[in-house]
């Protein structure tokens, strides 16, 4: 048999659930912007809520608990795979979490009149971005493959620490950012048509979220055996 | 009570065009970097093919 044959060398093909997403994101969009009442105290800029939350929601909660999931494990078992989930949930973690980091103030300007405030929950959320990408600059600098690997999970993990004070920093500090409106105790304080796009929206950006995860650990692979072919590791 | 809804489009607008340019440049990015690692591939040499090895002596008589 060709052991070239069992290699993820690269394909020219786009992945078919990053392509479903990008769509389903399109699709989610259109109907957020045309097809779903304006709010009527934050006007138009209220409709920045059904993109930042949804991502919100993904790098937070889906995204970096994938990356300490992925850590943990990595450190318990030592699987190189688990080590190329972390990256890549890591890395599409902190796509997400810039476009929180984005468009809040966007929002916030227009409902609280200024762009940034040295709140809890803006802070912390701000933290965790710099730990994210201070871990992707330490895999970059460390060359030797599993020490690489050790030091990422142990900060993958100390990253997802910041996630539950992140979540409880509205009820346990007094903040300008409003508390959850969905994620509650309590049914929902959304209008239906509202929290129908919500929904639609999160969905959406789930699908993109897998797709770009999928595409990141496909790279991942195949650039970790092409190395191996190399010689260079 | 009347509600007065604020003109804020531009803001609208702009949180999206962000946000759009984020995801689609880090799409655009993932791809890219794809490509240069299959022309990366591409410039491996061919994985040498092994030759079979010589019969034992004994088998040979």
């Amino acid at each position: 048999m060709n052991p070239s044959s069992t290699t993820s060398r690269p394909t020219r093909t786009i992945d078919g659930l990053l392509l479903a997403g990008l769509f389903a994101v399109a699709g989610a969009v259109t109907r957020a912007i045309w097809f779903t009442p304006v709010e009527a105290r934050q006007g138009l800029a209220q409709k920045i809520f059904y993109i930042h939350v949804p991502s919100a929601f993904i790098a937070l909660y889906i995204a970096f608990g994938l990356l300490a999931v992925s850590s943990g494990l990595y450190l318990w078992l030592r699987d190189p795979r688990l080590d190329r989930m972390a990256e890549s949930a890591a890395e599409v973690g902190l796509v997400y979490m810039s476009v929180v980091l984005l468009t809040g103030p966007i929002w916030g300007k227009t409902v609280w009149g200024t762009w940034w405030t040295w709140d809890a929950r803006l802070t912390l959320t701000l933290f965790l971005w710099f730990i994210v990408l201070g871990l992707l600059l330490l895999r970059q600098s460390i060359e030797e493959r599993t020490m690489r690997a050790r030091y990422s999970a142990v900060l993958g993990l100390l990253a997802a620490l910041l996630v539950p004070f992140i979540h409880l920093s509205v009820y346990l500090f007094r903040t300008l950012h409003p508390r959850p409106i969905v994620l509650k105790p309590s049914a929902p304080s959304l209008p239906g048509s509202m929290l129908t796009t919500l929904l639609i929206s999160f969905a959406a950006f789930l699908l993109l979220f897998i797709g770009l995860v999928r595409t990141r650990y496909r790279y991942a692979t195949s650039r970790d055996e092409l190395l191996a072919a190399e010689g260079t590791e | 009570m009347n509600v007065v809804t604020p003109s804020n489009g531009a803001f609208m607008v702009a949180g999206y065009v962000v946000a759009g340019i984020v995801y689609l440049g880090y799409t655009l990015l993932l791809l890219r970097r794809e490509r240069a690692l299959a022309r990366r591939w591409r410039m491996l040499p061919p994985p040498a093919v092994p030759r079979s090895a010589p019969p034992p002596p004994d088998a040979a008589a």
